[in-house]
């Protein structure tokens, strides 16, 4: 085992330790959490948002601003919906012109190092996925969309849902049966076209 | 039955995220057998349960989680540097003021203690020590028969290092103060990091960055920055020139992937130093053409030779960047860049071809405009 495995395996800690170290300027706190997460908050802003250099994106400006807003971390013990919903709100805000957020969130301006396309093969399994119900979720608008996307796919509860987007629980109860609604009227419609 | 009338509708989303008790749970099910509005809220969340679950196989690869994850970790240590060098240029001010008004700051020395941890493997040969935390800012997990001792003198805290190797971690700490690593012909300057350094028979041999960063000084010759992820293999110290651009050039050697070099690359790009960037961005592009980086570094030379005011450099690299890389994140900015070039040189046509995706019915305003200010017939 090596010194550096020993470390890791006598130091490791919890979310709302590492935040706070992270709020203190410790990036080795930030790398940790980011390994806990990182993976989650994509799928999550993928889902969101379907498009994965834009998810990219948004992870990279989730955990780079961390430094800056872990303070405002409630001290939690699992920092995962709260993540999840950083990226959501700006997902929300910034859904449009993610490209230029990246530009305008860094001190390169338009020289920030962003990120790719896509891969090939991740490009022709998504398309894999572009299905009926695809088209669906993509069809809501944004608002349910990320509802239906935090509570549905990333297990999320409306109570978290509704602390990390700001909105009371009732609002994201109403989007998230809208969206199932208008999720299967879509597909049962498709169904009744395609029958025809 | 309407659905507004049924006022137990709610508690299915309480049910399906387990927030009903087992009794209530009970109650809803043979309520929602009785009731149609329940009964076919229920069955139609069950149903898109299971779509949503058919149109969810995306996930990220590793190999691009890691890449970005150097991004966030160097983006985020740019900031926590911009946001150190304020601090200690404060610090400096006021150390200044205190010492011309005659105050003196007070001197203090501690030895470090070492406390024995056995090995957390029997397979390992080497025990560890460490020294206590609370008092110091860097932790130190040295290998056996390193030689190395830590002390503190007010806000700088100082791990000297006379032979072997240690795992250094820098708790986080006010930006006031400041931990250095002293070997025997360089200097570690902590930029909130964990790193290994190696050193032997008076020569540091190795400088391995985990976490953040680190700027190795070494003695006479310009700093060398080392992200997280690379490793800085010992330079004879006469081969580490003074200029940027040698600076790059040594740092090419440092890491297998480019990564410092990279590091570096942008670095100067921050510091607006177009051309020099530009160069490293060059060399960087010669040396790791497939590296995840190579994409970014490709264009970003791009803009680095157009700040530095050579337009023709700056076109040349911007084709050459849409030719490599025709899926590029940066297309639009690439041809953005081609195009405002050739329009400030009177190509218009050029410039209308290069912006033409971005011209069509749904025309992007960017696009547009920089169009709208091209001056041929």
């Amino acid at each position: 085992m090596s010194v550096e495995q020993r470390w890791r395996r006598t130091h490791d800690r919890s979310d709302d330790l590492l935040l706070a170290a992270i709020a203190a300027g410790d990036l080795g706190a930030l790398g940790e959490l980011y390994d806990r997460y990182a993976h989650d908050v994509w799928r999550a802003t993928y889902r969101m948002h379907g498009n994965g250099a834009d998810a990219e994106d948004i992870v990279h400006h989730v955990f780079m601003k961390l430094p800056q807003i872990a303070k405002s971390y409630d001290g939690r013990p699992n920092a995962r919906p709260w993540l999840i919903g950083i990226a959501a709100r700006i997902t929300l805000r910034h859904r449009r012109s993610l490209g230029r957020l990246a530009r305008v969130i860094t001190a390169f301006a338009t020289m920030s190092p962003t990120s790719r396309e896509l891969n090939p093969e991740r490009e022709t399994a998504g398309k894999q996925e572009l299905n009926a119900v695809d088209a669906a979720i993509r069809a809501l608008s944004a608002k349910k969309r990320i509802v239906l996307t935090l509570i549905e796919l990333e297990g999320l509860t409306s109570d978290e849902v509704a602390r990390a987007l700001s909105i009371p629980p009732a609002t994201v109860r109403t989007r998230l049966h809208h969206a199932r609604r208008e999720i299967h009227a879509a597909i049962e419609a498709k169904k009744e076209t395609e029958g025809a | 039955m309407s659905e507004a009338n049924c006022d137990r509708r709610w508690e299915l989303d309480a049910l399906r995220e387990g927030r009903l008790g087992p009794k209530d749970a009970d109650a809803f099910d043979r309520h929602a057998r009785a009731c149609d509005i329940c009964h076919a809220a229920r069955a139609e969340a069950d149903q898109v349960d299971a779509w949503l679950k058919r149109a969810s196989s995306i996930e990220p690869s590793s190999i691009e989680l890691r890449r970005l994850r150097m991004r966030v970790l160097r983006s985020a240590g740019m900031d926590h540097v911009g946001h150190d060098r304020l601090w200690r240029l404060a610090f400096a001010a006021a150390a200044l003021i205190a010492v011309s008004s005659g105050f003196a700051i007070a001197h203090h020395t501690r030895n470090a203690t070492a406390v024995v941890i056995a090995p957390s493997s029997p397979s390992t040969s080497s025990s560890i020590a460490a020294v206590p935390a609370p008092d110091f800012i860097a932790t130190v997990i040295a290998e056996d028969g390193a030689r190395w001792s830590q002390a503190r003198d007010g806000s700088v805290e100082r791990v000297h290092v006379d032979e072997g190797t240690l795992h250094v971690r820098v708790r986080p700490h006010g930006s006031e103060e400041q931990v250095i690593v002293a070997l025997p012909d360089c200097t570690i300057e902590d930029r909130g990091t964990t790193f290994d350094v190696e050193t032997h028979g008076g020569h540091t041999k190795r400088v391995s960055v985990s976490e953040g960063l680190v700027v190795i000084h070494f003695v006479g010759a310009s700093d060398v920055l080392v992200n997280a992820g690379a490793t800085w293999p010992a330079p004879p110290p006469a081969l580490v020139a003074k200029s940027a651009a040698a600076q790059v050039a040594a740092t090419a050697t440092a890491s297998d992937d480019g990564s410092t070099q990279y590091g570096s690359a942008v670095a100067l790009l921050r510091d607006r130093k177009f051309a020099p960037a530009a160069a490293a961005f060059a060399r960087y592009l010669a040396d790791h053409p497939h590296e995840p980086d190579a994409e970014d570094a490709s264009y970003l030379e791009a803009v680095a030779l157009a700040q530095s005011g050579d337009a023709h450099g700056a076109l040349i690299a911007a084709e050459k960047h849409l030719s490599l890389y025709p899926g590029s994140f940066h297309r639009k900015e690439a041809s953005l860049l081609i195009a405002r070039i050739a329009r400030d040189q009177g190509d218009c046509a050029k410039a209308r071809k290069a912006l033409a995706p971005w011209l069509g019915d749904h025309a992007d305003p960017e696009a547009t405009a920089t169009i709208r200010a091209c001056s041929d017939p």
